[in-house]
């Protein structure tokens, strides 16, 4: 038994291996960042380039790079397989995955002593444990929401069910459930009087789209939005603020205030010191800096993200919400189970929405 | 030739090779798919009971769909693959002089040995709305991202290496079939695409079958032409795969989709060969 | 006269295939090509309108691709080497010996190309792990060796079962014993599939994705790997300036292909030339 215990454990081990080695970081080779270089996971551009940039002005010491593949939380079974030393030091990452890491226990507590910056974000933003501990750095906070481009797109879109609209034959780009944590299903259930818990009207929705042929394209990463968006592929997505950075030479018009039935959804973004960490002073200290009233402008000028820090000037309307309007528009789900249920909805999608496209 | 021993010992680096890198391998991944799994755990847990739930999952009409686009797709695209690569072999191997048969080999050669990456990348600037597709589904009267262009993109993204292999395989084919014959045939009255199809053509069934079965077994395990070209919505069987894999770690259930896809993929090769030498090799 | 009609129809309803299959494998290509100097910074509709190094300055910043290309030729070579050398082996066996299960072998031979690639890179990993290998290189090779391996086979079988057997028996009554009418007769016409089976070696090892996502480390991977995880974060014509490289350098190949094997041997001269 004791042999048979061993092998699990390599499959484990091994099996984050594999994916861990597809984003280009390792697990069993640990010696080769101890030292005085951080390991940090970021998104691809523009997270990543921004984050070169404000790592060579911190300049405390190296820093090595991994890439998040696909949805955010894909790097849970890689912290997970690896524990107790994964290796990464810091992960940028948003509301869903945040509750998660602290379930888990893989967030470092975090104080003022550590962060001296978080003093000027507004504590309610921080992700805390059940002993109000803080657990994470939040950086910016933004919307996932739906969007179009009017020079490409047939007609102008007032409402969730003229997506519905013949005219708009191939000119959707849907995020597959991995993207998301599926709020764009949410965002149709919400739409048809569901919501997280109850997903049933939303399905029905997404089979009606996906029959219409509406739908011109599943995305899998952001690279697929930026390129569908940018080459005029595809008019029309549900898609978050930052990936939006990206999309240069298309004119989008964000539909966070249209209409009630088109949903914002709300989350907070920002850094997790993973509590297995070994350069956690390091960690907390760049982190530290990539929060700083300049470099929170910095991030909203390259990310496109609400900064968080309360002295960071920003001009995003379309996510400036007054109380009447957040009312209507503006949703913030229950971020626990929408990861629980990943798994069901990933299938569900294979099963019942795939064959109509 | 009756077995000797000299024979058994030239099979030992290749069933080695096979035992080492692909049967234990494989054994293991039967073992993990029979495996328990929870949702939100890397695989399945260390004691994980045995289930046939990852089977009986997929025993859902709408699986199968998976497995048959799969088949379908490839079907087309190999056959396709021959018919367009038999005329470049024939060609090459009787109509060119030695100086263009080298290029003509040449430059098969080299659209073989492009990487499938750079091949989908090209093709999907070609294709892709920067590319032609505009003009080509104005051509065919369809709309730019509907299944049957998205389908069309994904079958030429296959064909693009078929075609070149389709030849390669079929070239030493056709030189190995002896002019004579047909010249023989048309002499005797019989035109020349006669003399190709009851002459030529028979002779090469060996060498279509193999090119054939290099084209589909290819197409089958496909994985960055769909995952590239299909946009999301051609999903091959190893698309479906590789997201059990990566995107939402379920081992269990990815395993038993590959040992299904494995048993499928065997039993529809061993079939075509056993029913193409019984039908062509004994008479 | 009806037939020359039929004739001279169906002889230029080939030309006409043989021209759009051939337009149709260069025009990705040129275009790509094209794109690889297009000045714009995003990805823009061809043709592009001004045209610049930019994405090659890029390229050769970078040396993510540069030590991608490397570890891709040093798998691609020996991978090709082993498979080749095996899968010939096995070939000759399929091909010239009768017995029980022979069949059952053949296709035992060829599955790994049945098998997703993915599921093969995944079960590699797994048992690697099991047996406590963890390097890049050993994990890459036996994963290439495995997939280019059916190649190998099929290609050198191809090759033998062209050739009739009769004239093996042929040499056989003119007096060679077995060995010699294997080495006079038999091996030079298997030289063709034997030659193109390792040339299909080379380029699938060099080729590969899937299998190779699972079994790189942070230190060894292969440029497709590396182009793979440029796609899916940042897709820009900077892959358009590598596939130029890989093209140039698959050219590079084949002249030296030429060289040193001659590319009429390297798919055979046939029993019968024209």
């Amino acid at each position: 038994m004791s042999i048979k215990f061993t092998r699990r454990d390599l499959l484990k081990t091994a099996a984050a291996g594999g994916t861990v080695a597809a984003t280009s970081s390792f697990p069993f080779i640990n010696s080769a960042h101890a030292a005085e270089a951080l390991s940090v996971v970021d998104w691809g551009p523009p997270w990543i380039d921004h984050a070169k940039k404000t790592g060579e002005a911190w300049g405390k010491a190296e820093i090595n790079w991994t890439l998040h593949s696909g949805g955010a939380a894909s790097i849970l079974p890689k912290i997970k397989a690896a524990w107790p030393n994964p290796p990464y030091d810091l992960v940028d990452n948003w509301s869903p995955v945040f509750l998660s890491m602290v379930r888990e226990g893989w967030a470092e507590t975090v104080t003022l002593d550590d962060c001296p910056n978080l003093a000027n974000i507004p504590e309610g933003l921080i992700t805390k444990d059940a002993d109000g501990n803080w657990k994470n750095i939040p950086r910016g906070t933004a919307g996932v929401f739906f969007t179009y481009a009017p020079e490409n797109c047939p007609i102008e879109i007032k409402s969730i069910d003229d997506l519905l609209d013949p005219a708009l034959k191939g000119q959707i780009l849907w995020p597959n459930p991995t993207l998301n944590t599926n709020l764009q299903v949410v965002a149709l259930a919400k739409a048809r009087g569901g919501d997280e818990y109850n997903m049933e009207p939303g399905w029905e929705f997404l089979k009606e789209l996906a029959a219409s042929g509406n739908i011109g394209r599943v995305s899998a990463n952001t690279s697929d939005v930026i390129t569908s968006l940018e080459t005029a592929e595809t008019s029309v997505t549900f898609v978050d603020q930052g990936t939006l950075s990206g999309v240069k030479g298309t004119e989008l018009i964000h539909l966070t205030k249209t209409d009630p039935t088109l949903k914002t959804f709300v989350f907070v973004s920002g850094w997790c010191v993973l509590s297995s960490s070994k350069n956690k002073e390091l960690a907390f200290d760049y982190a530290n800096f990539t929060i700083s009233k300049e470099n929170s402008e910095l991030y909203y000028q390259d990310v496109g993200e609400v900064p968080v820090n309360i002295n960071a000037e920003h001009d995003i309307q379309h996510l400036r919400f007054s109380p009447e309007e957040t009312d209507a528009y503006v949703v913030i789900p229950d971020w626990d189970h929408l990861g629980v249920e990943l798994d069901n909805w990933n299938k569900r999608f294979e099963k019942d929405i795939v064959p109509l496209l | 030739m009756k077995l000797s021993r000299g024979a058994i010992l030239l099979l030992v680096p290749g069933v080695g090779i096979l035992l080492a890198f692909l049967v234990l391998p494989l054994a293991n991944v039967v073992e993990e798919s029979f495996r328990l799994f929870e949702p939100g755990r890397i695989g399945a847990a260390k004691d994980a009971p045995y289930t046939f739930f990852n089977y009986a999952e997929l025993i859902n009409v709408t699986y199968l769909y998976y497995f048959v686009e799969t088949a379908r797709i490839g079907f087309i695209a190999s056959i396709v693959g021959l018919i367009l690569g038999f005329p470049i072999a024939y060609v090459i191997a009787r109509r060119f002089t030695p100086v263009w048969r080298k290029i003509g080999v040449g430059f098969l050669i080299g659209i073989m040995f492009l990487s499938t990456l750079v091949r989908v990348y090209a093709l999907q600037l070609t294709f892709g709305p920067t590319g032609i597709a505009k003009f080509l589904t104005g051509l065919l009267g369809v709309s730019m991202n509907g299944r049957f262009y998205t389908e069309l993109v994904v079958i030429l993204g296959l064909l693009h290496y078929l075609v070149p292999i389709a030849a390669i395989t079929l070239l030493g084919t056709i030189q190995n079939v002896n002019p004579r014959l047909t010249e023989a045939a048309q002499a005797l009255g019989a035109p020349r695409w006669m003399a190709h199809f009851t002459i030529t053509i028979p002779l090469c069934v060996p060498g279509l079958l193999s090119a054939f079965l290099i084209s589909f077994t290819l197409c089958l395990s496909a994985f960055v032409v769909p995952m590239i070209l299909g946009k999301g919505k051609v999903l091959f069987v190893s698309n479906l795969i590789y997201s059990r894999f990566s995107e939402i770690a379920n081992y269990p259930s990815g395993s038993a989709i590959s040992i299904i896809m494995l048993l499928l993929s065997l039993l529809i090769i061993y079939g075509v060969t056993y029913l193409v030498t019984t039908r062509w090799i004994k008479h | 006269m009806l037939q020359r009609y039929i004739d001279h129809f169906g002889a230029w309803a080939v030309v006409g295939t043989i021209l759009l299959t051939v337009t149709f494998l260069i025009a990705p290509i040129i275009v790509s090509i094209l794109m690889s100097f297009d000045a714009r910074s995003y990805l823009g509709r061809f043709p592009p309108t001004e045209f610049s190094f930019h994405w090659y300055a890029r390229f050769f910043s970078d040396s993510y691709y540069l030590t991608g290309l490397k570890t891709s030729l040093i798998i691609a070579v020996i991978a090709a080497s082993v498979s080749t050398c095996a899968g010939v082996c096995a070939a000759i066996v399929l091909d010239r010996y009768d017995f029980p299960g022979k069949q059952a072998l053949e296709t035992i031979f060829l599955s790994p190309l049945v098998i997703p690639a993915v599921v093969v890179g995944f079960s590699l990993l797994l048992f690697f792990a099991l047996l406590g290998v963890f390097q890049g290189y050993p994990r890459l090779l036996a994963g290439h060796i495995i997939i280019t391996f059916p190649y190998a086979v099929r290609t050198t079988l191809a090759g033998l079962t062209g050739i009739r057997r009769n004239l093996t028996e042929a040499a056989m009554t003119l007096g060679a014993n077995e060995r010699q009418a294997f080495w006079d007769v038999t091996f030079p016409l298997a030289r063709t599939g034997m030659v193109a089976g390792a040339v299909f070696a080379f380029a699938f090892s060099m080729d590969d994705v899937a299998v190779s996502l699972f079994l790189t480390s942070p230190q060894t991977y292969t440029l497709p790997v590396a182009m793979v995880s440029m796609m899916r974060t940042n897709f820009d014509l900077t892959i358009a300036a590598a596939s130029v490289i890989l093209m140039l350098f698959t050219i590079g190949l084949i002249i030296i292909l030429d060289v040193i094997v001659g590319l009429e041997r390297v798919i055979g001269g046939g029993v019968y030339r024209s």
